[in-house]
């Protein structure tokens, strides 16, 4: 039997590991996990275990290597490939314990039975008496822990111990003692394919097994709390059981022992790495952190390939587009498989050319194009402007293709769309009858208003009955340079014309095209918006400016329960990703180099999320009110100057303040409440008290404020995590609490700084506190007793108190160095900046070394190995610092000086700089 | 027969209960788990040289697109590990949620 046979033909997981068959020789009846991959879906999954199976066949893993023979026994006893195949089915088979669905609730748990199976060696007949475990649930599920513990142990040493087996047998190769060394080398190789092989199938059998308990588990907890029996649960009650599993699965399974897992394993890869081997883990590092800077839209295009196997850009703007374009393409091509010549746009690329190859592809794109917008005023000779357009762009402009295929949307990947967040939600929610409302009818006489902003709408309540808002007539829209004319009511279908998004695509920016609403707010008769939407849609491509305002849209489009508090912190987070016109640290209060998605972002953001809707009167300040914009589809838009206002279907609703904190409710000119009267209430408020009675003890408590907690509960917000609330321990220091918290909440920042850079943090702090007690609630510091709490919100939660002390600390450094102005000129223009922490940091680490050691250590690194220079910090050997290249111009600068070995050897950089003009 | 390379597994992991921001934390999570086994097995496959390379141009590249040119031309299988490591990630998340019933 051929090995293809063997693979075949192997069983599942779950017999294998019943069986009595060694390990190892399990394994070289199956195939490797990780080559699972190769193999069709079905048949992966084919092989899936269940629970149950799983439980009974998890074992601890020394049991089953205590059972493995050597690698050598292995292969000097290795069965045929029919002894293998043959030799499972001989052991004595196990009934699957019926289904978790069949048990009876009142008999004992399935769990319980199979925990206590799995303690079953699996060559024990069944007939043996086995003595029940009187374990306790925690107990079992702590083996389960244990084993899986241990099993990724194993694994990662299997792996690390096969990687060395190839890199030995690789310098063997390479030496071409292939002949000589085959026996010895290649049996040691094999072996420890083998180990880790069966390593692996260990680690996935514990953590199946782990899961599949906890899975267990919650299924035996919903059953017990609705006191029936699996298959006796009514329709609803299955129906809301399946779905509490399916959550249970989200948020339980997945992150624990998807992400969780493959966490823990790299972590462990880096921790028994060798740390002289070469610098891998070093680099690993280095790259993580480098991916960990890309940006969030490029990294979403990358995972969303990996999870859907369809590439579909994620963009949300140039600044997105742009780093998706590179880096979000390459490793989501790599993620489905594509070859270079298959690249993103391909499916454009076909579009753009099955449209554009010839004349009668055109004319017929083009009465296409004219049937599917064949609106009465739909304006021909645009499209045909605009189709001309796609031929010069195929001719001279490959460049712009490029740019097409990065801002493409291929919408027929739905499953794209569905995941990637707000951006997918713009094409559903863009383009939903949510966006295209059946107007309400203008009742005759209506006055226009104005919003609170100023801008003009047209609010129209009937005499002493209603209000309602109401688009001007099809004929009053005009583009503002003219050109095509779009009905704002009814919108042409956006459906499949490939000519319509082609040329959209491929043209620059129409001249009558508005891209953003203008700084001053939304105007009905703009017809920027409806235009957008009319090349919305599926197979549709759009240009980046349209992409960006389709994902603007879609992030301002509240969805069911959600509220103002969600539309605002999408804007904002796209905005995070838009440095150049929302900088981080001016904007956001946050470092350049902080991760769009680490947790002083998240945080930022929700602060400013708060700062915003309190600023707009969303949020009263005193906490007791919330504004909630209860409908569907409704969006809530932020604009450039960070003013709020809500609208539908492009056309802004009335936000009235009538109060200077307290937001009451929307009226219309008239004084009519607009959301007393319009079809379904659009907005309304929300007493704290009604929906978060716990916000008065989040106030008292400290942990968020009654707003934030308000608004938390009420839509769900997820939760501002950092609390900055502190009860204060025994033996307590002042200093050291403001220490603690700095670590606790800009660990990340903190660490930037060398020790004395830190204690100075500290003490910058400390003083604040000292002059501006009513940041911390008044609290008397002279009298604090261990036990007693205070609030730090006022401190550690302001950023703009943070990023000053710390900006003052970073400055602090810098004089430290005592650097004249000449020589800062001088470094900064080597790339050395004086603003970053890291860079002061390494800057007074540079200047205490000697010339000679210095370019001892660049002539070694640079110069002999062509790499980074390195050095170590002296206070602190863990901190090492990486110059890149400005160690160059610096290297370069010394040697020129021609100093003499004497001078080299006991001059200092900084002696050497102090005198540079 | 479908690859389950371009199989969509949303709904296998569960991702299509999550609220938005929720998914996208995960999808990022997800992101970065498959790109760590990635570049793990990319570092290992530079020589010494080739890392001190990696680490100059991750520390002086201005673009992204540097760093991936570089990738590409020292590792040129590039496409393969991330194809390799996408369907390792796939697999096993998928045989593991499939096997919980």
């Amino acid at each position: 039997m051929s090995a293809e046979d063997i693979l075949a033909n192997s069983m599942p997981a779950s017999e294998v590991l019943r069986s009595s068959m060694p390990a190892d020789e399990v394994r070289r009846a199956s195939p490797p996990f990780e080559n699972k991959g190769t193999l069709s879906p079905e048949e992966v999954l084919g092989s899936s275990m269940k629970p149950e199976d799983v439980l009974r066949s998890s074992m601890p893993a020394e049991e089953l290597r205590a059972q493995s023979m050597s690698a050598e026994d292995v292969l000097e006893h290795s069965a045929s490939a029919e002894d293998i195949l043959r030799a499972p089915r001989e052991v004595v088979r196990e009934e699957p314990p019926p289904p978790v669905a069949e048990l009876p609730i009142d008999t004992k748990p399935p769990t319980e039975q199979i925990l206590a199976e799995s303690s079953r060696s699996p060559v024990q007949p069944e007939n043996e008496v086995v003595p029940e475990r009187a374990s306790t649930p925690e107990e079992k599920l702590a083996k389960l822990e244990g084993v899986l513990a241990e099993s990724r142990a194993n694994y990662v040493r299997a792996e690390e111990d096969y990687r060395k087996s190839k890199k030995e047998l690789n310098k063997f190769r390479g030496l071409n003692l292939n002949k000589f060394a085959a026996s010895p080398r290649n049996e040691e190789y094999d072996a420890a394919i083998r180990r880790r092989e069966t390593a692996i199938a260990e680690y996935q059998s514990a953590k199946q097994g782990l899961a599949s308990h906890i899975w267990v588990e919650k299924k035996v907890e919903i059953v017990t709390r609705l006191g029936k029996r699996w298959e006796d649960l009514s329709d609803d009650e299955r129906t809301a059981a399946d779905g509490e599993l399916a959550e249970f699965k989200a948020r339980e399974i997945f992150p624990r022992f998807i992400i969780g897992e493959a966490s823990e394993l790299e972590k462990l890869k880096v921790e028994i790495h060798p740390s002289q081997d070469g610098g891998i883990v070093k680099s690993w590092k280095n790259g993580l952190n480098w991916y960990l800077k890309q940006n969030k839209w490029a990294r979403l295009a990358f995972s969303s390939a990996v999870i859907t196997g369809a590439i579909a850009l994620t963009p949300a703007g140039a600044v997105g587009l742009a780093a998706a374009s590179a880096f979000g393409q390459r490793f989501a091509r790599g993620a489905v498989g594509v070859t270079a010549g298959q690249a993103v746009g391909a499916g454009v690329e076909k579009l753009l050319k099955a449209t554009m190859k010839t004349e009668q592809k055109t004319a017929a794109a083009m009465e296409n194009l004219q049937q599917k917008f064949s609106v009465g005023d739909f304006d021909v000779a645009y499209a045909d402007r605009e189709y001309r357009r796609i031929a010069e762009a195929e001719k001279s402009a490959k460049r712009k293709q490029l740019i097409i295929k990065a801002g493409a949307m291929i919408a027929s990947g739905v499953g794209v769309s569905a995941l990637s967040g707000h951006l997918l939600g713009s094409h559903k929610t863009a383009v939903s009858a949510a966006d295209h409302p059946e107007p309400a009818p203008a009742p005759p006489g209506a006055p226009s208003g104005h919003d609170v902003a100023g801008r003009a709408i047209d609010i129209k309540p009937k005499v002493g009955a209603e209000a309602v808002i109401s688009p001007k007539p099809t004929a009053e829209i005009v583009p503002p340079s003219g050109g095509l004319k779009i009905p704002v009511v009814e919108q042409p279908s956006p459906s499949n014309s490939p000519v319509a998004s082609a040329a959209e695509a491929a043209s620059e920016k129409p001249a009558d095209y508005v891209s953003k609403a203008p700084a001053g707010g939304l105007k009905p008769t703009e017809a920027w918006r409806p235009q957008e939407d009319a090349f919305a849609g599926k197979g549709m491509l759009l240009t980046p400016e349209q992409l960006h305002e389709k994902a603007l849209d879609a992030a301002a489009t509240v969805k069911p329960g959600e509220g103002a508090w969600q539309a605002v912190h999408r804007q904002l987070e796209l905005r995070l990703d838009d440095p150049a016109k929302y900088p981080r640290k001016g904007y956001f209060g946050l470092m350049p180099e902080e991760p769009s998605d680490s947790v002083a972002a998240k945080h930022a953001l929700d602060v400013k999320t708060l700062e915003i809707l309190k600023k707009e009167h969303f949020i009263d300040n005193d906490g007791s009110t919330l504004v909630g914009i209860k409908n569907e589809g409704f969006r809530v838009r932020l604009d450039d100057n960070d003013h709020v206002f809500v609208e539908k279907a492009g056309m802004p609703a009335v936000l009235d303040k009538s109060g200077t904190y307290t937001f009451k409710n929307v009226h219309g000119a008239s004084g009519a409440a607009i959301g007393e009267t319009a079809p379904a209430p659009i907005i309304e408020n929300i007493p704290v008290a009604e929906v978060a009675p716990e916000s008065a003890a989040a106030v008292i408590e400290g942990s968020t404020t009654a707003t934030e907690h308000a608004a938390n509960i009420s839509h769900g917000v997820p939760s501002i995590s950092e609390t900055f609330f502190v009860k204060v321990p025994e033996n307590f220091t002042f200093r050291n609490l403001i220490y603690e918290q700095l670590q606790k909440h800009y660990g990340d920042r903190l660490v930037e700084f060398d020790q004395y850079g830190r204690d100075r943090i500290t003490g910058l702090f400390e003083r604040y506190l000292a002059d501006h007690p009513e940041t911390i609630r008044g609290t008397d510091l002279s009298t604090l007793k261990p036990g007693e709490k205070i609030d730090f919100t006022g401190l550690f939660g302001d950023q703009n108190i943070v990023n000053e002390r710390f900006h003052e600390a970073t400055k602090w450094m810098l004089e430290r160095l005592d650097m004249g102005a000449n020589e800062l000129k001088l470094l900064s223009s080597f790339g050395f900046n004086a603003e970053y922490p890291p860079d002061v940091h390494a800057l007074g680490i540079i200047r205490g070394m000697k010339i000679g050691d210095f370019l001892d250590r660049f002539h070694e690194n640079h110069i002999q190995n062509g790499g980074l220079v390195s050095f170590t910090d002296p206070d602190n050997d863990s901190v090492t610092v990486l110059l890149g290249r400005r160690h160059i111009k610096l290297a370069e600068l010394l040697r020129n000086a021609n100093l003499s070995p004497a001078d080299r050897d006991k001059m200092t950089i900084a002696e050497f700089l102090k005198d540079v003009h | 027969m479908p690859d389950i390379l371009n199989q969509d597994i949303t709904k296998d992991l569960g991702l299509d209960r999550l609220s938005e921001a929720e998914r996208n934390e995960a999808l990022l999570a997800i992101g970065r788990v498959v790109y760590e086994a990635v570049l793990w097995r990319v570092v290992q496959l530079l020589d010494d040289a080739g890392r001190l390379e990696f680490d100059v141009a991750l520390e002086q590249a201005k673009s992204d697109e540097e760093i991936l040119k570089f990738l590409e031309t020292r590792v040129p299988n590039l496409d393969e590990i991330i194809k390799e490591e996408t369907t390792r990630f796939k697999s096993e998340s998928v045989q593991l949620m499939r096997g919980l019933v």
